[in-house]
């Protein structure tokens, strides 16, 4: 708890200690200017200029040699107006923004990898960075997509160690347990061969843009509600779309009806808001394809309140399943499925390719966008997961055959709820899922093999952590667990009614209790309730 | 980080004034008093009363505070570290302000100070610095040095650089002209030839069998003699263990003890002159026994964490501040005797004798 504190104190320090050092000496390169092609954009030639000059290889100082995404820009942009004196408007800010997006700019195949931080997905669990120095002295502060979401020359990545021991000199105290500098060379060294400005994905993606215009199919899950359809159309206006979407929990009755305004950066990287009713939403898309697009929502005024979502083009000629439920089929028996999608009602048989020892005995038209079926799996049936090629028909997302549910993960494995909502710091919430898994053909947990069945309802609870600890029980203060799962941390500040902690800071061990297949499983993970996120440039 | 007791201490506070025994220090020649690092604000405590004797108003936190050897001037680092302020201790005023940035020809020396010094006669200030130079637009760092300040004209004297990670600078005692320079590894500053070199290594020691050295002295102690800080050690085994490390400022000798306990990571440590007991804090509150390694008292600040602890000039009592805006006065059994609320959260405390 302390070490955490004095991080982000120190942290929230170094940030204040910035100074504007540069708010003089407006660049005079106006020569270099009148003979060379445009600075990214003229917005970034009228913001930029001030301070950042045209190098000798006639490349806009610090700008032109590196490429972020629209986030990224947007982040480095707010502290050139914080700390450094850039004044501009939001409308300038905004194009600003656009343009670099544009013109320096990621790849699809490298935003990718980095979907999770873009989208600043809630209790994720970042792999580790492959690189040991880069996972000692790069990660005590913000997240690896912090850096893995950019692209910089040599010398760019290089001058992030002076950047970081000039803004933050408590550096060398805080990382006193190593030799931070020479283990930030060792680190630079390999994001450098790794993450150069030169790509070739890039090269051939710059200037390519999607139009998202017209109707298409959604498809989506929310912890704690499970999966819903809906449907949607963008129309277009000027560099922005608006969008109206409708969507439906396959459990539950009411329609939500969602008003979106939109804009895609990069050329894929379609950014939302919208409202419904008193909520603010904000969508992190991609648009993968003509007619896929792919991504994550998350509420604006609390960040665990999220899902993921898929839309599919709407068209008229062949059937398409853009979901099924159940999508793991158990062996020895004859499962009860529901296909939805498009077009449905011209699905034959024989349009499905399934595997070995899976049959469809039966297939219903309920209407042209949804059917029901009788999939019969044999015993001898292989477990394992597979996808459907269709001939005619589309069939999305993977199918499992599997022998028996053996146990349960809960997601997010270690969860982080931020108490808030009391002043102007949001609060942040947990969305818990209980997970089935079969063993798979080993027969062994926790191994490769493992088939991941799909969410399963669970009845939810805490206990005390660490367990039977005497005298110690966070829980009457943390927040509270719903029946579906939905954790909601309590308010910040001094909690009168707590000895010592005076906030309502803690652990507790979430237990997830379900039924599957007729089987009792439980399962237990951790769980936190840490403060706001207070140093909120830091991510 | 203003705590629910401070509603407590309200109705408190009258009843301790009302208790508070006269200073008994008239007798001996010199003026106790407890200086508290506060938020914007060096506070002056008189322990007798104990009571607030003054409250002199600094840019930002107060950090490092050091003080010559009458007591009469204090040097004190506040300002986002990066100005000194000479203050006169027994007025209570500032007298002197020093700061630190410069320009170079391409932008702003941005320098910030990690470890300063009074000399001990108040002619000189002795600061270590990280410099990062900020350019139009750019940030490059620049090494580290220790520079020595005339404190009358303001101006840099001498310079010599220093290994990043120095955060402490301490005169020996009775020895004007040797400087400890804590860090990784503690050095030594001759002020004579303006050379440093390596006293002990702490972080690199001789023979890493003796275990890796770990420590954050934004809490040194020495004004009785001893400078002492909490440590971490580290051995080759895996094996960590937590305990103190002091340093016999006439003497210049360090000794190190481990109690034997889980490690709970405890902020500061005063250990008395005649070497019998150290005190820690934080979250608890340890008495060790310096001859038997051994714990031989603890307890739990009452109002939550502290991160000072000291020793009165008596060496009587126990002074405990930092964190809240508290400052504490414990017997030696740790039990809490005096609570003087503060005007503003705090850091640190040093307890000086100020002659008379
Ligand atoms: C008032 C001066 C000033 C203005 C105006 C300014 N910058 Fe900067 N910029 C700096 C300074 C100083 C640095 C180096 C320190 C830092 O990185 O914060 C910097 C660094 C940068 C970097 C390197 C950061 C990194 O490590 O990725 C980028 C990129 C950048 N600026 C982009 C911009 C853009 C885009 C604009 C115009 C919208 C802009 N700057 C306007 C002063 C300025
Ligand atoms: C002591 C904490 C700390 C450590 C350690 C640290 N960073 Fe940072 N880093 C920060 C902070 C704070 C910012 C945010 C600066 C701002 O306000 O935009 C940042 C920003 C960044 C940025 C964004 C700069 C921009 O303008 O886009 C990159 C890239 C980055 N760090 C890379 C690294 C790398 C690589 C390492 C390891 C060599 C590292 N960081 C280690 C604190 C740290």
């Amino acid at each position: 708890m302390i070490k955490q504190k004095f991080l982000s104190v120190a942290a929230a320090v170094g940030v204040a200690l910035i100074v504007s050092a540069c708010a003089e000496n407006p660049s005079t390169e106006t020569n270099e200017k009148a003979t060379s092609a445009v600075h990214v954009s003229q917005q970034v030639e009228k913001s930029c200029m001030g301070c950042h000059a045209v190098d000798q290889g006639g490349k806009l100082e610090r700008i032109e040699s590196v490429r972020k995404s629209p986030e990224g820009w947007s982040q480095t942009i707010a502290r050139m107006e914080r700390t450094h004196g850039l004044t501009i408007t939001d409308e300038e800010r905004e194009q600003l923004i656009t343009d670099l997006s544009r013109e320096r700019g990621l790849a699809p195949e490298e935003a990718e990898k980095v979907q999770y931080w873009l989208a600043n997905k809630p209790s994720y669990a970042e792999p580790d960075p492959k690189n040991e120095s880069v996972a000692q002295s790069c990660i005590n502060c913000h997240a690896a997509g912090r850096f893995e979401a950019q692209r910089r020359t040599e010398e760019e990545w290089k001058n992030l160690k002076d950047f970081h021991l000039v803004s933050y000199p408590s550096i060398y105290l805080n990382h006193r347990h190593m030799d931070w500098p020479q283990e930030a060379d060792k680190a630079i060294e390999y994001l450098a061969k790794n993450y150069g400005v030169e790509s070739k994905v890039w090269d051939q993606w710059k200037g390519n843009e999607y139009d998202v215009s017209g109707k298409w199919k959604v498809v989506g899950f929310q912890g704690t509600k499970g999966f819903y359809l809906g449907e949607s159309e963008f129309t277009k206006a000027d560099d922005r779309y608006s969008e109206k979407k409708s969507v439906k929990f396959l459990t539950g009755q009411e329609t939500k009806q969602l008003n979106g305004d939109m804009k895609i950066y990069t050329g894929y990287m379609l950014r939302s808001h919208y409202k419904q009713n008193d909520h603010k939403i904000n969508g992190f898309y991609n648009v993968t394809s003509e007619n896929l697009i792919k991504g994550d929502w998350s509420y604006k005024e609390d960040l665990g309140i999220s899902g993921e979502e898929t839309y599919y083009k709407v068209q008229t000629e062949n059937p398409e399943i853009i979901h099924s439920e159940p999508r793991a089929w158990r062996k020895g028996s004859v499962n009860k499925v529901t296909f939805y999608g498009m077009n449905l009602n011209k699905l034959e048989e024989k349009d499905l390719n399934l595997p070995k020892g899976v049959e469809l005995t039966k297939l219903t038209a309920v209407s042209d966008e949804q059917l029901t079926a009788e999939v019969k799996v044999d015993k001898k049936a292989e477990s394992h997961m597979f996808v459907i090629n269709g001939g005619q028909a589309a069939v999305h997302g993977k199918f499992t055959v599997y022998d028996q549910a053996d146990y349960l993960k809960i997601e997010p494995s270690y969860g982080v709820s931020r108490m808030g909502g009391a002043g102007p710091m949001d609060k942040m919430s947990i969305q818990y899922v209980a997970y089935a898994y079969s063993h798979g053909k080993d027969g062994k947990k926790e191994t490769e093999d493992d088939l991941k069945l799909g969410p399963v309802p669970a009845e939810w609870s805490l206990l005390p952590y660490p367990e039977g600890a005497e005298g110690r029980d966070d829980r009457p203060y943390i927040g509270k667990i719903a029946a579906d799962g939905l954790y909601t941390p309590s308010v910040e500040g001094v909690n009168e009614e707590r000895e010592f902690v005076q906030e309502n800071v803690g652990s507790a061990t979430v237990v997830a209790k379900a039924k599957v297949d007729g089987k009792e499983l439980t399962v237990k993970s951790h769980h936190i309730t840490t403060v706001p996120d207070y140093v909120n440039n830091i991510h | 980080m203003i705590r629910r007791l401070v509603q407590l201490f309200i109705f408190v506070f009258p009843l301790l004034i009302l208790s508070a025994v006269p200073a008994g220090a008239a007798a001996e020649k010199y003026t106790e008093r407890v200086f508290i690092s506060g938020y914007g604000q060096i506070i002056v405590v008189d322990p007798a009363a104990p009571k607030i004797a003054a409250s002199i108003k600094v840019k930002g936190p107060v950090r490092d505070m050091s003080f010559t050897d009458d007591g009469k001037t204090g040097l004190f680092l506040a300002n986002d570290r990066k100005s000194l302020y000479v203050v006169d201790t027994v007025q209570n005023k500032i007298v002197n302000e020093v700061n630190l940035e410069a320009r170079t020809d391409q932008g702003l020396l941005d320098r910030r100070v990690w470890g300063s010094a009074i000399s001990p006669d108040g002619k000189k200030a002795y600061a270590f610095v990280t410099q990062g130079e900020k350019r139009r637009s750019s940030f490059k760092v620049h090494p580290s040095k220790i520079i020595e300040i005339d404190l009358k004209s303001k101006e840099e004297l001498r310079s010599v650089e220093a290994p990043y990670g120095t955060h402490v600078l301490q005169f020996k005692q009775n020895d004007a002209n040797t400087l400890f320079v804590w860090g990784y590894d503690l050095f030594e500053l001759d002020l004579k030839k303006m050379k440093l070199t390596l006293r002990q290594g702490i972080k690199h020691p001789k023979n890493e069998k003796d275990g890796i050295g770990n420590y954050l002295m934004l809490f040194p102690r020495g004004e009785n003699g001893m400078n002492s800080i909490p440590l971490m050690k580290e051995y080759p085994d895996g094996r960590v263990t937590e305990g103190i490390m002091w340093m016999n400022r006439e003497s210049g000798t360090i000794k190190t003890l481990e109690y034997d306990r889980e490690p709970v990571g405890m902020f500061s440590a005063v250990v008395d002159k005649e070497e019998n007991y150290a005190y820690t804090t934080l979250n608890k509150w340890y008495k060790v026994d310096i001859k038997s390694q051994k714990i031989v008292k603890e307890s739990v600040p009452p109002n939550g964490s502290l991160y000072g602890v000291n020793l009165s000039a008596d060496e009587e009592k126990v002074y405990y501040s930092g964190a809240g805006n508290e400052f504490i006065i414990a017997n030696k059994e740790l039990e809490v005797e005096k609570q003087l609320v503060l005007p503003t959260d705090t850091l640190d405390l040093k307890v000086v004798k100020i002659e008379q």
